[in-house]
């Protein structure tokens, strides 16, 4: 509703915008008209004087001044009036006031034709002809000037209506930007800061009671497995061996719930903890998660290859240890039974981040479950086949995307599966 | 009608089929039950009867919650085998999620949703229920 308010008024905005330039740039070739007319009007002033002045001169010496070229200027005189009669008749000035300058223009035509007929021979030019012709023209020279000053007030007042127009829209276009910003934006944007805040505060709440629930779990789901045992050990030679079965699902999932709460209080742990960054040396963190899985290692026989690494990275040794420690241990254990592990760990350096991979021979993951296996609780086995929490994987995403890293995996079924993860390197300030 | 003949479930959780299967047992209101650990063995299980009508499970009682295929890509897979007819299927969760509720409300093949574990009770109750219907097919 609101978003709809908002794209609204952009639109109306940016509409006015593009009225207003269309309307500023059709007055400017107006404008541009108008200066154009006014300029001819000014020259015809200007000519109308000439021809008083080559009038004399031809009657003083008409050797030197011959009556053609006093021919030749009343005719650009004449031409000229001509065009500014047509000029003006399609002009804005004409139209939009109601002015009739056209008809002004054409009430000098008796002085051109009177002109016309001093100049033309065989009527000889006296000094009373000449005084004659001079009074016509300063007529011509008034009536001009008379239209020549109408035509510049009503394009002056052309350009007054252009600006105040050109302003109301203008000022109208920033009342809907400001509209915009303080009903609709301000709004919009507080909301959304709102919203963000109150999805921060559940994310960490969520968080907290994850931890705290698992936390809580622990140490009952420990006593039940305790007791279980203790319950086993004494009585296990007096019972059925149907109810040492009971007994022993009791125990598998006493077991099982310690599993799991272990691995979420560890998720819950990192998911609230910020990265603490430090000098990590690699070599000695995967000799600390070999020896951490050693007994996984013996029993199933893995190998494990471990390329050249740089001597230490920037990370948060925790969780980094982490990550390597679920990655192994998940190649160690998804392998087909009758097949050792073949592990090798590598590692690439890219301009800005470190690249990380754990590649197996194991039993892979088919590509529609691919991107599924990062989430909390995902497993694609029963655990009767492969025993597991399906919160490992979900630790190494939360690890690694605190670092601002990636995680993904390439595999082929029954190839194997490699995971690659980054670490982007910090800056060195 | 005094009892099923087949009753079948699918549930990864092998304790709670183990557990399930005690309970069955005592309630003593089948011939036969059978427990499929796998999904995808499940399938394969229904693709095998091909129609044999006179081993085909009345109830299906199907885990929402299991890796590789959810109780609803279940029933997709199943509907895909076009067979004859289907079982009744009920379906059977730990969870209590609104979501899942509202899906099995929803779903044409689902006759109803019941929250784990199974108790005889429930399960007697089950059979007055569908005696009837079962008798008239």
């Amino acid at each position: 509703m609101k978003n709809a308010l908002y794209t609204r008024i952009v639109l109306i905005t940016i509409g006015l915008i593009l009225l207003n330039q269309g309307f500023i740039q059709y007055w400017l070739f107006q404008k541009w008209e108008d200066a154009n007319i006014i300029n001819v009007s000014g020259r015809q002033r200007m000519l109308s004087q000439r021809l008083v002045n080559l009038v004399r001169a031809h009657q003083d010496s008409p050797d030197y001044v011959p009556l053609s070229e006093v021919n030749t200027t009343f005719d650009l005189w004449n031409d000229s009036h001509q065009t500014l009669l047509v000029q003006c008749k399609n002009s804005s000035i004409d139209n939009l006031f109601g002015q009739d300058v056209t008809h002004d223009l054409k009430q000098l035509n008796p002085l051109i034709a009177y002109a016309k007929k001093t100049i033309t021979p065989p009527i000889e030019l006296n000094s009373a002809a000449s005084e004659a012709f001079r009074s016509n023209q300063d007529k011509f020279l008034f009536a001009m000037n008379e239209i020549v000053g109408e035509l510049e007030q009503q394009s002056n007042k052309k350009l007054t209506i252009v600006i105040v127009t050109e302003l109301l829209f203008a000022l109208f276009s920033l009342l809907m930007v400001y509209y915009e910003v303080i009903f609709v934006f301000r709004k919009i944007n507080a909301n959304l800061i709102a919203r963000n805040q109150e999805l921060k505060t559940s994310n960490a709440l969520l968080e907290r009671y994850a931890y705290l629930a698992a936390h809580d779990l622990k140490s009952p789901s420990q006593n039940l497995l305790n007791f279980a045992k203790l319950l086993k050990t004494k009585i296990t030679t007096k019972i059925s061996p149907s109810e040492n079965q009971y007994l022993d699902y009791i125990l598998q999932s006493a077991n099982r719930l310690i599993d799991t709460t272990t691995d979420l209080l560890k998720f819950a742990s990192f998911a609230q903890q910020k990265t603490d960054l430090q000098d990590v040396e690699l070599k000695t963190l995967i000799d600390t998660v070999q020896q951490d899985l050693h007994a996984e290692i013996k029993d199933k026989a893995a190998a494990i290859q471990v390329s050249a690494m740089p001597e230490s990275i920037q990370a948060d040794k925790k969780m980094l240890h982490s990550i390597f420690l679920n990655l192994i241990s998940n190649a160690i254990k998804f392998v087909e039974p009758s097949q050792p592990p073949k592990i090798q760990i590598e590692y690439a350096d890219t301009e800005a981040e470190h690249l990380f991979s754990v590649k197996d021979n194991g039993i892979g993951i088919e590509e529609k479950y691919q991107k599924d296996i990062f989430g909390l609780f995902s497993r694609l086995n029963s655990s009767k086949e492969y025993e597991g929490t399906g919160i490992g994987l979900a630790i190494c995403q939360n690890n690694i995307q605190q670092h601002k890293g990636r995680i993904w995996v390439e595999s082929t079924p029954n190839q194997g599966t490699t995971f690659l993860f980054t670490i982007p390197k910090q800056r060195q300030n | 009608m005094t009892k099923f003949n087949f009753l079948l479930f699918i549930d990864d959780d092998e304790i709670t089929n183990a557990f399930h299967e005690i309970i069955v047992d005592t309630a003593d209101i089948c011939d036969r039950n059978l427990f499929i650990s796998d999904p995808v063995e499940g399938i394969d299980f229904f693709k095998g009867l091909a129609n044999k009508k006179e081993v085909f499970p009345e109830i299906l009682f199907l885990d929402i919650n299991m890796p590789k295929m959810n109780g609803w890509e279940f029933i997709e897979a199943l509907k895909a085998l076009n067979l004859e007819s289907l079982p009744i299927i009920i379906m059977l969760s730990t969870s209590t999620y609104e979501r899942d509720i509202q899906l099995a409300a929803s779903n044409e093949l689902v006759y109803k949703y019941i929250n784990k574990p199974l108790e005889e009770n429930i399960l007697k109750a089950l059979l007055s229920e569908l005696a009837p219907i079962l008798q008239s097919q």
